[in-house]
């Protein structure tokens, strides 16, 4: 096997048209696998040293996240205090150790269903930018373990627009543990009010269908209404409906289903204005 | 005996001996180990959980590059059997295979990627035959007996009093039905064990393993060497709980076979996944009961009928239905007592020794009818166990009257006392509307050692030699693999000959040079070393006296010193083995133990009303352990114990589909993090045992015993329905909150 660590995004294209190359970043998806019930591919790209994947930077309303920075360092960064939901994200991934090695382009890249990064980005409407093109966040995966990248193609960062001033946002993990966990359930949502009125409203969903979705029904229902328990319990429960929850080792598809709508009823409780 | 009457090392805080070198790295564990020369072993296991073996050839992967040796049942030169009580078990499969992971052919190569090359080449055809998965379907056994014997490894009943008068007696009886799952032990290193060809024809085995002798015993008998040329040698265990008692017999005997025949050292290492797949869990438990007691809530009658799976073959099934049985009604003094438990077979990984042996089942099975009866009753948990709970001069189910050491009631005291101030701090930080506080109180008995079933390898011997210098080395057949039993046992020696701990150093556990002390499981290091060294510190005591009178009062070092001139024989063996028992075990009446251990532990819990999830938010472990040699030692057993129940009660879902199971690691199999263990409070409660050393008695497994009946009630109380499975799922809290009328009312 052929270990590379290029410094450029055009070497690590190159050394990545070897047929049979895969890139490596934190390495904690790939490193389980290989050698274990995958065999060793015959190039390991290491992306770790290209500098455009690196850093955060905030600029016209826009914070930009290097795809390979590591979860631990994004955390730390002042510019997470305008994202809660990513925070919380963050926060209730794996445990210390992992989220010093974790990407945050390999949690995109790896398109897992149950990725916590994935419902946070989704709700900010977050955009992946490649060598050759910008990819919202919600279209990268297209199965589960698929993305719409080709050969060669690198996450280079992740933009995720700031929200509105208003806006307010959630992100919830239901796991069979609190730490070093893989979702049950994981959503997250965001909803501004103006007037006594929802006039934005985003659900997403993970772990409850091949790849994180929207809930664009729940929303609808949220949007030009007040937020009161009646809107929100038929919010919450469409989004139960959207899901197509398996059983799987960790729990019941039944189970996985309730557990969208009490969990968002319970999240959008709290932002019922007080009258 | 010459022992000062106020212990000066026994009592006293120990950090254990072995603390420092773990916490650097510096412990060379099995895998560190490598010899000169050294194959690899790998085994073939059965993809199918029950089929007939039409066929094995074992030629293509022999001539595969790299490969010495690829031997079937038919190339094991003594007996091709295990087993330590029932003699059920191949040590390679032959003529059928009973569960998915049995080995049915092994391999010795240069590499470990030459074994496996080599155990993917060997040819084999399988006939399936219909399979038995669970306890619903072990009746239906008779088609396609998984042993000839029939469908039940093991029975054993207890009988007091007549149940019937005793029920007649009740003016309320309840009864449920109970589940509890299984467990994996998830010791922290996998097994392993190296078999390395002797000089005169022997064989010299390093093990990750609890019990010496067993591997000696077994190793003799797959090999036809006599046991006195198999020479084992423990290296550094990290963990066991159980899963090395046995286990590691197996395997050695298997490398032992491929050392042989190929005249080189073997190894023979499970991964983690291979380990998770192939080696014994906790039973896991049908229980069903009925209690019946009069309107003050006494208890008049219980019965109680325990079903086990035992898995493909019978192993360790007989302790663990033993002791499951004969604690089955708890520790309560009640007349009339009927208790029945059965191992059934299955087409599974065979269950067997995990800390506890059954006790934790049977625990949950007693306090779960104690609680129903209090809130049937309308009465306080407390109070229903403070009536009940033996006293010193009760009578146990069995019918063994108690003079004493019965701590039970103070155990109980003093853990309600302590859970009855909550966890309130813990609980200011919860959500207002969505959780639910309960708690609950769980109390047990456990007898000490082996009891009568296993009376005739119930003692244990140990060496003293006292040097010149007044310090002193000490050898014992039992075998430290975390518990910290090494510190206690170096404590007992210093207090026995009035020395310092840090003058007695402990050789390794190696056959050749311990006394074959039986097996180092049912909590019986401390009280059968303890006592074993107290013999021969006796015999040193004795010796040394006459020197003493003449000198007067010299400094030990002084002392040994003048006897090593006047060539004394410094050199002492002791032993001791538990005092005969008057048992009946056909009917389950009389002695069943020498002594009792008692526990009572509470916990607070916190219910989640949307999700069902449960967070314990403290336990309190009220522990009766007659001495505690080093109470730094008592707590770390606690912790670990209740973190291992917890995880038992809670998160660790095991999950199997057919013959196959699903969780093989860390990622699908839950343990609890630092984050679900809670504070933990140890509260020691003293009733020593005037036949325990210091007034010792067990503790090891006693700490497990009690936290999942604990933490279920808790549940129990915080919804207001009562829990009837272990492990707790988030599922079953939802019915229950519903039937308690606390579901949230969301959806
Ligand atoms: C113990 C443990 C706990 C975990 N807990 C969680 C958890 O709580 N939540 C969660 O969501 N995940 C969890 N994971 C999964 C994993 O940590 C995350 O998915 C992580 O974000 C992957 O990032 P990485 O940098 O390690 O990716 P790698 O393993 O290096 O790569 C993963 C995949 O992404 C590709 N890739 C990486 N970077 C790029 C890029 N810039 N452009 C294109 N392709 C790229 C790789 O080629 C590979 O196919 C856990 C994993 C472990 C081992």
């Amino acid at each position: 096997m052929n270990y590379s660590r290029p410094k450029t995004l055009g070497e690590a294209a190159r050394a990545l048209a070897v047929s049979g190359a895969i890139g490596l970043a934190g390495g904690t998806d790939l490193l389980v696998h290989l050698g274990r019930d995958e065999a060793w591919p015959p190039g390991l790209v290491d992306l770790k040293e290209i500098p455009e994947l690196h850093g955060i930077r905030s600029q016209d309303g826009i914070i930009r996240i290097g795809a390979a920075t590591p979860l631990s360092q994004i955390l730390e960064s002042p510019a997470i205090e305008d994202f809660p939901a990513l925070g919380q994200a963050l926060r209730s991934f794996a445990g210390r150790a992992i989220r010093n090695r974790a990407t945050l382009g390999g949690n995109l890249a790896n398109a897992s269903p149950a990725a916590d990064t994935l419902p946070p980005l989704m709700i900010h409407e977050a955009v992946c930018l490649t060598q050759h093109r910008r990819i919202a966040v919600a279209d990268l995966a297209v199965a589960p373990g698929e993305t719409m990248l080709r050969p060669g193609e690198i996450i280079v960062s992740v933009e995720i627009p700031l929200p509105p001033k208003d806006a307010q946002s959630f992100f919830v993990k239901l796991a069979p543990r609190e730490a070093m966990a893989i979702a049950v359930v994981n959503l997250a949502g965001l909803i501004v009010q103006s007037d006594g009125e929802v006039v934005l409203a985003r659900i997403a969903l993970g772990s409850v269908a091949p790849t994180v979705i929207r809930a664009k029904e729940a929303e609808e229902i949220l949007e030009g209404h007040t937020l009161t328990k009646d809107a929100i319990s038929q919010a919450s429960l469409a989004a139960a409906e959207a899901a197509s929850p398996i059983d799987d080792i960790r729990a019941t598809a039944d189970y996985r289903r309730r557990m969208i709508a009490r969990l968002l009823n319970w999240e959008l409780g709290r932002y019922i204005p007080n009258t | 005996m010459n022992r000062k009457s106020k212990p000066q090392t026994v009592g006293r805080r120990h950090i254990r001996e072995d603390a420092e070198a773990k916490l650097k790295g510096r412990l060379r564990f099995l895998p560190d180990l490598r010899l000169d020369d050294m194959l690899h072993a790998a085994q073939l296991s059965s993809p199918l959980p029950h089929a007939r073996i039409l066929s094995l050839d074992l030629e293509a992967a022999r001539a595969l590059p790299g490969v010495v040796a690829v031997l079937g049942p038919e190339d094991i030169p003594g007996e091709n059997r295990i087993g330590v009580i029932i003699d059920d078990q191949p040590l390679l499969a032959q003529g059928k295979v009973r569960y998915v992971g049995e080995p049915m052919a092994m391999v010795a190569a240069e590499s470990a990627e030459a074994a496996r090359a080599a155990v993917a080449a060997i040819g084999f055809e399988l006939e399936e035959l219909p399979a038995i998965f669970d306890l619903d379907q072990v009746e239906a056994q008779a088609n396609e007996p998984i042993h000839e014997e029939g469908p039940i490894a093991v029975h054993q009943k207890l009988r007091k009093g007549s149940v019937e008068r005793g029920f007649a007696d009740a003016d309320v009886v309840v009864e449920a039905e109970l589940v509890t799952g299984l467990q994996e032990h998830y010791y922290l290193e996998p097994q392993g064990c190296i078999a390395t060809p002797g000089e005169s024809g022997g064989l010299v085995i390093h093990g990750s393993l609890q019990c010496p002798f067993y591997v000696q015993r077994d190793v003799s008998r797959a090999t036809g060497l006599p046991q006195s040329r198999v020479r084992v040698i423990q290296t550094p265990t990290g963990g066991a709980f159980g899963g090395k008692e046995d286990i590691p017999s197996e395997f050695c005997a298997r490398a032992a076979v491929l050392a042989l025949a190929t005249g080189r050292p073997v190894r023979l290492l499970l991964s983690r996944d291979e380990d998770f797949l192939s080696t014994s869990k906790r039973h896991p438990f049908r229980i069903r009961g009925r209690l019946g007691a009069t309107k003050d809530g006494r208890f008049t009658a219980m019965e109680v009928y325990q079903d086990a799976e035992a898995g493909a073959y019978a192993t360790l099934s007989p302790p663990v239905i033993y002791r499951a049985c004969i604690q089955g009604a708890g520790p309560y003094d009640i007349p009339n007592v009927k208790v029945e438990t059965r191992a059934w077979y299955t087409n599974q990984v065979p269950n067997g020794a995990f800390r506890g042996f059954g006790s934790p089942q049977a625990c949950f099975g007693h306090e779960r009818l104690v609680d129903l009866m209090a809130a049937e009753l309308g009465m306080d948990p407390v109070e229903i166990r403070r009536i009940n709970l033996l006293r010193e001069g009760g009578e146990t189910c069995t019918g063994h009257k108690l003079d004493e050491s019965v701590g039970a009631l103070e155990t109980l005291e003093r853990a309600a006392e302590a859970s009855a101030k909550g966890a309130a701090e813990e609980e200011a930080h919860f959500e207002d509307g969505r959780w639910l506080f309960g708690t609950g109180h769980a109390a047990m008995i456990y007898g000490n050692c082996l009891g009568k079933a296993g009376w005739h390898m119930d003692g244990a011997g140990a060496y003293l030699q006292l040097h010149a210098d007044g310090s002193v080395s000490c050898a014992t057949g039992l075998t430290e693999f975390g518990q910290g039993a090494r510190t206690v046992v170096q404590q007992m020696a210093a207090e026995a000959l009035g020395i310092e701990p840090d003058q007695v150093s402990l050789m390794p556990v190696d056959t050749a040079l311990v006394p074959d002390s039986g097996p180092t499981v049912a909590s019986r290091n401390v009280v059968m070393s303890g006592n074993a060294i107290l013999n021969a510190a006796a015999k040193l005591h004795e010796r040394l006296a006459p020197l003493r009178e003449e000198l007067g009062d010299v400094s030990f070092r002084k002392l040994a010193g003048a006897a090593y001139k006047r060539n004394v024989n410094l050199a002492a063996e002791g032993w001791w083995h538990v005092p005969e028992l008057d048992f009946d075990l056909k009917k389950g009446r009389g002695e069943a133990y020498f002594a009792y251990s008692f526990a009572t532990q509470s916990a607070r819990v916190a219910v989640d009303r949307i999700t069902g999830n449960v967070r314990v938010l403290k336990v309190w472990a009220a522990h009766d352990v007659g001495c505690a040699v080093n109470p730094a030692g008592v707590e770390a057993q606690v912790e670990g114990g209740v973190a291992q129940g917890l995880g038992w009660a809670l998160t660790e879902r095991f999950a199997r589909e057919g013959g196959n199971i699903l969780a093989r690691n860390l990622s699908t199999y839950h343990l609890p993090t630092a984050i679900e263990v809670p504070e933990i409070e140890t509260i020691i409660v003293e009733e020593p045992h005037s036949q325990g050393p210091f007034g010792a008695k067990s503790l090891g497994e006693p700490v497990i015993i009690p936290t999942a009946a604990a933490i279920a009630a808790a549940v129990s109380e915080a919804v207001g329905a009562q829990v009837s499975e272990i492990p707790i799922r988030p599922e079953h809290v939802l019915e229950l909150l519903e039937r308690g009328g606390h579901d949230s009312n969301a959806l």
